[in-house]
């Protein structure tokens, strides 16, 4: 019997894979950072100390300290977990919701399917942004309420992509060979449906985490995300407005926190694409 | 009783245009430890009459007559109840076995998988007997192969874990749509050869769904020629091999290469299979008939006893039975 071992080429793959190695590793610090701020931090993230306000980086303060005398680096360790809570609980909102939505059109069809996927249309249709401003606006502002709200919109993107992809799999000889075995629709779904198009979700998930942040640094930017004083790296990215003529740093290291969380995530995800979409590899 | 009677079955596909009558009224019995042998061209109509068997057809479309296992009305059942049936009493094979398993899942718990829909078998009882039916459809090695993956194995070996997931139950009919036309010519003898002896071990009913007179003339023992959705000849295949009644059935035979048959260029019949959409009112071969004349454009040919359980929808049967002579 002839065995193709099919694991080896995957993982030479991955470590060939520059952009996937730089979004990992980029993405691994802004986790890593974010759990060691759960324990620890330089300083306390809120403390305030105006004898020692924009003070320059010194080996007290790594990134110096804003106007209030806040410690910088402390804030944005904070900031990073809070970025991290708002990708995980909006992408779960979207892969939730849309993964469901999007796997029950595709098994039933019909206007099963119309009805769900005209509702995915008419959420696309208004700008993800300014949904979530809409929503921010009538729920009131603050950290929940954004999280929601970027939740909400995430929504359609996973319920679109699954129902595609869960389309091509249905259509598939195997499909038919698990109803010839006597399979109800549900049962095909969880089983062989949902598992094919994991690493596609996985991917995309990847991808719209980078968003969420991306989103939520936006919404606290407006200040309808989160909060005083909790920080969050749209909002010191606000605060640092008023100072950027004096301090541009404190502009700089928010926005450069902000950038490097969400360009680790979407190399990542373009990176894992790469590596596990088969339609990908065979092309190869 | 026989353990399959289909009557009168017509399927009908919802389309822009109106439904589309992609089978009609076509009837046949089938006994347990009988094959019986589907033949016909592209669009002839006898895939959808695999997939109305086993309760399969695709969106919109509608099957109307009877198909009766054990006395029991198929097209009557819901779907849960021919949930049940699927897998246990009719299982299926298909073309392409490549394409046919779940790539992310062992062999052996996609073979094991209808013992654990219908018998209640826990993991790895189940998973025993799937080792179990590997061996029985002969692919060495059972163990080692219920553990593979899909893309470890060869066509061929693919063919057999599908076989060996249809019998896992023990059903009373097989349908074997086109089950070895992805495969190669020598596998192709071994696959209906393993197909012909688990018929006699396990006395099941097999129908094989083909495009190739070779493999029903080899395996099967009634045959039912199709075309344009019609049955146009049925016959032992003994008979059928000795002579040929209907003019389409005589073309197809005629187009079929031979051993040994010199450079001599194969005879088409002429012509394509007839447009669906704009089926003629008449006899559905009469354009492409050598044979055919005016009256056969009037109305359906009835079908007409050539011989003892061997019969040909054909107004033109003593024309063509002269041509065939000469």
């Amino acid at each position: 019997m002839s065995v193709v071992v099919g694991e080896a080429p995957a993982r030479r793959r991955i470590f060939r894979h520059a952009g996937l190695i730089v979004g990992a590793a980029l993405t691994a610090l802004v986790v890593l950072v974010a759990i060691v701020s759960l324990v620890w931090t330089p300083q306390s993230a809120t403390a305030i100390d105006v004898a020692h306000k924009l003070a320059l980086p010194s080996a007290a303060h790594w990134l110096g300290t804003d106007h209030f005398g806040r410690d910088v680096a402390s804030m944005l360790m904070v900031g990073a977990q809070n970025s991290m809570m708002v990708g995980i609980v909006a992408v779960s909102i979207g892969v939730g919701i849309g993964v469901a939505c999007g796997l029950a059109a595709a098994a039933r069809g019909g206007w099963v399917e119309e009805a769900l996927m005209r509702l995915a249309d008419f959420t696309f249709a208004f700008p993800a942004v300014l949904s979530a401003i809409l929503i921010t606006a009538l729920l009131g502002p603050g950290a929940f309420n954004s999280i929601l709200a970027i939740g909400i919109f995430n929504v359609p993107a996973f319920a679109r992509l699954s129902r595609g992809a869960a389309r091509g799999i249905w259509v598939r000889d195997f499909i038919l060979a698990a109803r010839v075995a006597g399979k109800g629709r549900l049962r095909i779904t969880v089983e062989h449906v949902l598992p094919n198009i994991a690493s596609l979700l996985i991917v995309q998930a990847t991808i719209q985490f980078g968003v969420a942040i991306l989103a939520e640094a936006g919404l606290s930017y407006l200040g309808l995300g989160t909060q005083p004083p909790n920080p969050s790296w749209g909002r010191t990215l606000n605060e640092a407005q008023t100072f950027l003529f004096i301090a541009p740093r404190l502009a700089i290291y928010p926005g450069l926190a902000i950038v490097l969380a969400v360009l680790g995530l979407n190399l990542l995800g373009d990176g894992l694409r790469d590596v596990f979409d088969p339609r990908l590899i065979r092309r190869r | 009783m026989a353990l399959l009677e289909v009557a009168d079955l017509s399927m009908a596909l919802a389309t822009a245009r109106g439904p589309l009558e992609v089978v009609r009224r076509i009837g046949f019995t089938l006994d347990r430890g009988r094959i019986l042998g589907i033949v016909g061209e592209s669009g002839s109509g006898k895939t959808m009459t695999a997939l109305a068997l086993i309760g399969l057809l695709p969106d919109g479309a509608r099957a109307t007559g009877s198909i009766r296992l054990d006395g029991r009305e198929l097209l009557a059942l819901p779907e849960a109840a021919l949930c049940r049936l699927r897998g246990d009493r009719i299982a299926m094979i298909f073309q392409e076995p490549m394409t046919a398993l779940n790539p992310l899942q062992p062999i052996g718990r996609q073979v094991a998988e209808p013992l654990r829909l219908h018998r209640d078998m826990d993991g790895s009882a189940a998973q025993a007997e799937a080792v179990r039916l590997l061996d029985r459809v002969r692919l060495p090695e059972a163990a080692r192969i219920s553990a593979a993956f899909p893309h470890q194995l060869s066509g061929g070996q693919r063919q057999r874990a599908m076989i060996a997931m249809a019998l896992a139950c023990q059903p009373d009919l097989l349908v074997a749509d086109e089950p070895t036309t992805a495969l190669d010519v020598t596998l192709q003898a071994q696959i209906l050869d393993l197909l012909v002896e688990l018929v006699e071990e396990s006395g099941m009913a097999l129908i094989i769904v083909s495009h190739d007179l070779g493999v029903i003339a080899e395996t099967a023992d009634d045959v039912l020629v199709m075309y344009g959705g019609t049955v146009v000849e049925h016959a032992p295949v003994a008979a059928l091999l000795r002579h040929r009644a209907h003019p389409y059935t005589q073309g197809l035979f005629a187009a079929r290469p031979r051993l040994g048959g010199g450079a001599a260029p194969l005879q088409a019949i002429p012509g394509t299979v007839p447009d669906l959409a704009a089926l003629p009112s008449g006899c559905r071969f009469a354009d492409r008939c050598p044979l055919a004349i005016a009256a056969c454009n009037a109305a359906p040919p009835p079908m007409h006893e050539v011989a003892f359980g061997h019969g040909a929808a054909c107004i033109r049967l003593d024309a063509a039975r002269a041509g065939a002579g000469a």
